[in-house]
């Protein structure tokens, strides 16, 4: 059957509220709380970087103290103040320095817990053609399949062995999509960060599977700082997931991530995520602040960025994956899921900015909010004098369920030129009665009833999802609203 | 007519400097109440300045000509007492007409009949004077910096109309209220107006801002107008925007709707240099509905924004909201919209959409229709296009015989029309009709900056 | 042995009474009609059945299988073998037919403690009933009811009844708004459904439909009770006179 399954896959992972809360016992290597220049010195030195790399971290550095007070207010959520001294900034497994070469050199330990995501990473190298970099708090611990890749030219790795083995490229496009004093969490990886995934596709490949990176924060109050950098050269294609998942603790956890796309002419980057990082508990106590910047340009005639996420983690989720159109036909396209439950908040969307003539661009956005949870979505559309017929279609849907939440969408709508169209559609609703009803006269409980009809209502961007992630995501909606439902 | 003192550098240290002045003159002088409004309001102005940029309800709409150039408010004795006023503004039926003139009330052109037992049509100033009792609790204020303009209007404002209909009064013919700007260059006025309804009362009232013919008069007007709709009243609430090149104008509607009320209104602006109409609506009972209806239509550099704000603080109310522009030149556009959905208001039913065609190479809009949702049981959607008009009717009439220009012309009539067809069929209607044919009708090189 | 027993049922919709001391036994194994004039509580009667928020029984009691009826959740009812045909089947966006209805023949076999079928084995189920209903294929694939003519909708509902085999099925107007054809269409999927171990309730204004499911016995309904009941020939009575020459008759069920 083409339809993948909903219920039975929800049933079956019903017994855990958040099923990645485990912690691992491992022995890490942690730097001391706080931030100051040693400090960005001292990770620099930690990964051994050049000093160009150096330079740049203290730049960028420099340009965050200067923002302070500029972290961005603007969004519909609500924190006490972030003490920026109080997080530790560098966390890795202590086996790293010996740097593994091999899966059978990383601590077994580490191997489990990815037993325990269900990402068995042997396995899945084997069965399903997922080449797997897996960055655990700070440091990239395996990336699987890399020989395969190699063959054609795809360089797929740690960010940190990029900045070694390629720097000419790393400082070619860092910082080329997301300037260093972008935004102030921007900033601040841009200083910090520790580690990430590294993607280079040359010109006219076809990645032949998908690569994908799970991204695990392990350590007690520390920060992850991944920075992620993908480049598709013209004509060439890839796709890309990353999944992410924290450990259940009871102190807010700041994750504050850049991810940069750049394609060329005629390449396609696709970029899938799956975000379920821990969102506290149900009283809104802990979980993860995901401040993330994400944007992607198409540089080249008839590129194409496409950005799929499905966010049902954290405590906040503060991100907005862009495109910028800046050569002509070049597509941009958002698709978007994101629930809320019991106290966690999102405000998410995305901004197509449409530079060049005959660009267009789709914005698909869900948002569900259940419990006390705020969800909003917030987007920009804008159409620069010179994108001559760029062609904009929005949807952007809000299903409430419950009477303590909320649902909120702001589009920004900006037209420079005529020639332009552009269209945006949104509603507001709850789960009606009478599909509750069908739903339950034909046997379902209420709890399958709404995740049957969730997952209705976030189809179009379900289907964007890559097969093997379609079913995951489909449990973590079914996961993310147990308890909505009396 | 001389021009007002402009020693000052930007229009908001004209009012700083011109308050202690003028406030003793203002009327309701010595009314403790009222003059506790009036300094809170002018405090609240002075602390926060002029609306700008940074503020996310003014991210389109900047204020900057009221910082080129010292707008000061115009004191009575220079207030144009013989204006060369065109008196076609205005439906041509009305039940009554006051005419304002550099926001003070002007007897000769007014025409006031006895209306019916229920009906009292009256000014501000006088009814500061005569029934100050009645007047407190009536004047909406501010909360916030985006509503610095809103408390100018409190601190400085001198007239304005006062409508008031007793329960069950009923008005067919509508009220027809007529602000003009003399040719005072750089003047600024700010009048208040109180339409209030009681339970079951029906009005129309058409507010309608202009200039005399030739007057190319560089005013502010600033004007507010709080509407108080009783259980089951109906209010028809026009206001059209004709004033000419060179003005600025800002006004705001804050409409309170009782249990059953039924608010339409209309903004139509087709002047100025830059306009900004804002609806701030309130349902304060059940059951309620709020039509907001709009048009814009610009050309050369008019800037000309819709703002609104319906907030469903109650159960089963409706919101139906449907803004229309047309943008030539360098005209820019904006709508905003906000629908807020308070916890508990179950049976929420608000529907809200922008459409904006853009006619040039150089025109823009930009539109923010905005949800905010905190009840589950609700109905609410959205929608704003922009695009260009339509190819496939513009060569559909062509083909059939039409020029361009006609087809345009039609075209553009049709989608304007559109909106008006939907908000009302009678005289009302037409006489939008009218001033959208004006509009039309109008040379390019008429209106120049 | 009966399948259902209703006795002196009482029910209220907004406060306002619409059943009003309705009695009615269907045993095993055998078709009843209901008719009555618009208004005189049918689709109340099955509302009830089916167990549907806002439909307050007030008075008297539903027993089926020998057990409380009423004390069962909505979807415990369905589990337990009770499938109510709805009159208005609902559209739900973006669930495919095929997903929803595995979801719900599993629930119902995982409730009676049987083996839940897996896609092979539900796939050539729901396509053998496709078939015999003159369905397309491509019905799994669409959202349920989603873009369906009326028409459409009702044979889904049929292909629904004959997949998930209820114990007890209440169809609900479901000859309303087809043609002749779909109409017997559907009535040929209701009769290959009437089994030994199974009944059912058809709820209908006219008698056409009872030309195509030849029921075992007619109930006439007027102002939320059964004013008359009888054999087949009943409806051809009513189809004559109508329902007018009912007001004030007043017999035994």
């Amino acid at each position: 059957m083409s339809t993948p399954e909903t219920i039975d896959e929800v049933r079956a992972l019903t017994e855990a509220d958040y099923k990645f809360g485990f912690v691992t016992e491992l022995d890490q290597e942690i730097i001391p709380k706080g931030l100051n220049e040693d400090v960005v010195r001292l990770i620099s030195a930690k990964k051994n970087e050049p000093a160009w790399m150096l330079d740049w971290r203290l730049e960028s550095y420099a340009k965050w103290l200067g923002m302070q007070g500029e972290d961005p207010t603007w969004a519909k959520i609500s924190h006490p103040p972030i003490d920026f001294q109080d997080i530790r900034y560098y966390a890795a497994p202590k086996s790293e320095d010996d740097g593994p070469k091999s899966l059978d050199e990383i601590d077994p330990e580490i191997l489990a817990t990815y037993e325990k995501l269900g990402i068995p990473l042997k396995e899945q190298e084997v069965l399903s053609g997922v080449a797997v970099d897996a960055v655990f708090d700070s440091v990239s611990v395996a990336t699987t399949y890399k020989a395969k890749l190699a063959e054609l030219g795809v360089i797929f790795c740690p960010f940190s062995e990029a900045v070694a083995e390629h720097p000419e490229l790393v400082r070619k496009y860092l910082g080329a999509v997301v300037p260093q004093g972008d935004n102030f969490y921007a900033c601040l990886n841009s200083a910090v960060f520790s580690d990430g995934s590294f993607v280079f596709i040359p010109e006219g490949v076809r990645c032949p599977m998908e690569l994908s990176t799970y991204f695990r924060i392990n350590a007690a109050e520390t920060g992850q700082f991944e920075r992620t950098l993908i480049i598709a050269a013209p004509g060439s294609y890839v796709s890309y997931l990353e999944g992410c998942t924290a450990p259940m603790r009871d102190k807010n956890q700041l994750h504050a991530a850049v991810v940069e796309l750049i394609a060329l002419e005629d390449a396609e980057i696709k970029y899938s995520t799956i975000q379920n990082w821990y969102p506290g508990d149900a009283e809104g106590v802990g979980g993860i602040y995901n401040f993330v910047t994400k944007r992607g340009a198409c540089r080249g005639r008839n590129a194409k960025i496409s950005w799929t996420q499905v966010e049902t983690g954290a405590a906040i989720t503060w991100k907005y994956p862009s495109v910028l159109l800046e050569a002509e036909g070049a597509v941009g396209e958002f698709y978007s899921v994101a629930v809320t439950n019991n106290y966690q908040q999102a405000d998410t969307g995305t901004k197509m900015i449409h530079l060049a003539p005959n660009t267009t661009s789709t914005i698909i956005s869900k948002g569900i909010s259940a419990g006390r949870s705020q969800n909003t979505y917030r987007g920009l559309v804008r159409i620069n004098p010179k994108a001559h017929n760029a062609r904009n279609y929005t949807q952007c849907d809000s299903l409430l369920i419950g009477e303590e939440c909320g649902g909120h969408t702001v589009p920004y709508i900006q037209v420079r030129n005529r020639s332009a169209r552009v269209e945006h559609e949104a509603s507001a609703s709850k789960i009606s009665d009478d599909q509750m009803f069908y739903c339950q006269s034909r046997g379902l409980g209420a709890e399958d009833a709404v995740s049957l009809i969730v997952n209705g209502f976030c189809k179009e961007v379900m289907k964007q999802l890559p097969m093997e992630f379609a079913v995951e995501a489909q449990k973590l909606l079914g996961i993310s609203l147990e308890g909505s439902v009396g | 007519m001389t021009a007002t003192t402009t020693d000052y550098a930007t229009t908001g240290d004209a009012h700083l400097q011109a308050f202690g002045r003028l406030a003793p003159g203002l009327p309701g002088r010595g009314i403790d109440w009222l003059d506790t409004l009036r300094r809170d309001a002018f405090q609240r102005f002075k602390d926060a300045g002029m609306p700008h940029r940074g503020l996310e309800a003014w991210k389109f709409t900047g204020l900057n000509v009221l910082a080129k150039h010292a707008f000061s408010p115009v004191p009575e004795a220079e207030a144009a007492a013989e204006a060369d006023a065109r008196s076609d503004f205005g439906p041509g039926e009305h039940a009554a007409k006051l005419v304002f003139v550099d926001g003070r009330f002007h007897v000769g052109l007014s025409r006031r009949p006895t209306l019916a037992k229920g009906i009292t049509i009256s000014t501000l100033a006088a009814a500061l004077t005569e029934t100050p009792g009645l007047m407190e609790g009536q004047f909406s204020a501010a909360n916030g910096a985006a509503g610095a303009l809103w408390d100018l209007n409190a601190a400085f404002m001198a007239d304005g109309a006062v409508v008031r209909l007793d329960p069950g009064a009923k008005l067919d013919k509508p009220i027809s209220l007529v602000f003009l700007s003399s040719g005072a260059k750089h003047g600024a006025h700010h009048v208040r107006n109180l339409v209030t309804l009681g339970a079951g009362a029906e009005a129309k009232v058409i507010e309608t801002y202009g200039e005399p013919s030739g007057a190319r008069a560089a005013a502010f007007s600033n004007a507010v107008t709080d509407v108080a709709l009783g259980e089951g009243a109906t209010l028809t609430h026009v206001r059209v925007q004709d004033l000419g090149p060179s003005a600025v104008h800002t006004a705001r509607a804050v409409v309170k709707i009782a249990k059953g009320a039924h608010y339409g209104s209309f903004a139509l602006a087709i002047g100025a240099a830059l306009s900004r109409q804002e609806t701030d609506a309130t349902f304060t009972g059940p059951d309620g509905v709020a039509r907001l209806f709009g048009a814009y239509l610009g050309r050369r550099r008019q800037h000309l924004d819709h703002t609104t704000r319906v907030d469903h603080a109650h159960p089963r109310c409706r919101t139906e909201e449907l803004f229309k522009g047309v943008l030539d030149g360098r005209a820019h556009g904006v709508f905003q919209g906000l629908v807020r959905v308070a916890p508990k208001a179950i049976g929420t039913d608000a529907r809200q959409k922008n459409q904006a065609l853009l006619l040039s190479d150089r025109a823009s809009a930009d539109t923010k229709p905005e949800l905010e949702i905190l009840a589950d049981d609700v109905k609410c959607t959205h929608g704003a296009t922009v695009s260009d008009l339509d190819a496939d009717g513009l060569f559909y009439l062509m083909a059939r015989g039409l020029s361009e220009a006609e087809a345009r012309r039609l075209l553009i009539a049709g989608f304007i029309g559109d909106v008006i067809d939907r908000f009302d069929h009678g005289a009302v209607a037409r006489h939008l009709t009218a001033c959208v044919a004006r509009w039309q009708d109008r040379d390019e090189g008429g209106f120049d900056d | 042995m009966n399948i259902l027993e209703i006795r002196n049922l009482h029910a209220s919709v907004d406060g306002i009474e619409i059943l009003k001391g309705l009695d009615l036994t269907l045993p095993v194994g055998e078709v009843h009609a209901i008719m009555g004039p618009n208004g005189s509580g049918k689709s109340t009667l099955a509302f009830v059945l089916a167990g549907r928020d806002g439909y307050d029984v007030t008075e008297g009691e539903v027993i089926y299988r020998g057990k409380d009826l009423l004390e069962l959740g909505i979807d415990e009812r369905a589990q337990a073998g009770v499938f109510l045909a709805l009159q208005y089947p609902v559209e739900i966006p973006g669930v495919a037919n095929s997903v929803f209805l595995k979801a719900a023949v599993n629930a119902q076999l995982r409730a009676r403690g049987e083996p839940e079928l897996d896609a092979m084995d539900f796939l050539k189920r729901a396509k053998g009933f496709l078939a015999e209903l003159e369905m397309d294929q491509e019905f799994l694939t669409r959202p349920i009811n989603v873009g369906f003519s009326g028409g459409e909708k009702k044979r889904n509902e049929i292909f629904q009844m004959a997949m998930i085999e209820p114990t007890l099925a209440v169809l609900d107007e479901t000859d309303s708004g087809l043609d002749i054809d779909a109409l017997r269409i559907v009535a040929d999927g209701v009769n290959r459904l009437r089994a030994a171990d199974r009944a059912m309730l058809v709820i209908t204004h006219y008698q056409r439909l009872l030309e195509h499911i030849v029921p075992d016995r007619v109930h006439v309904m007027a102002d939320g009770r059964i004013v008359r009941s009888g054999g087949k020939e009943l409806a051809l009575e009513l189809e004559e006179k109508g329902y007018a020459a009912l007001n004030g008759e007043k017999s035994a069920a």
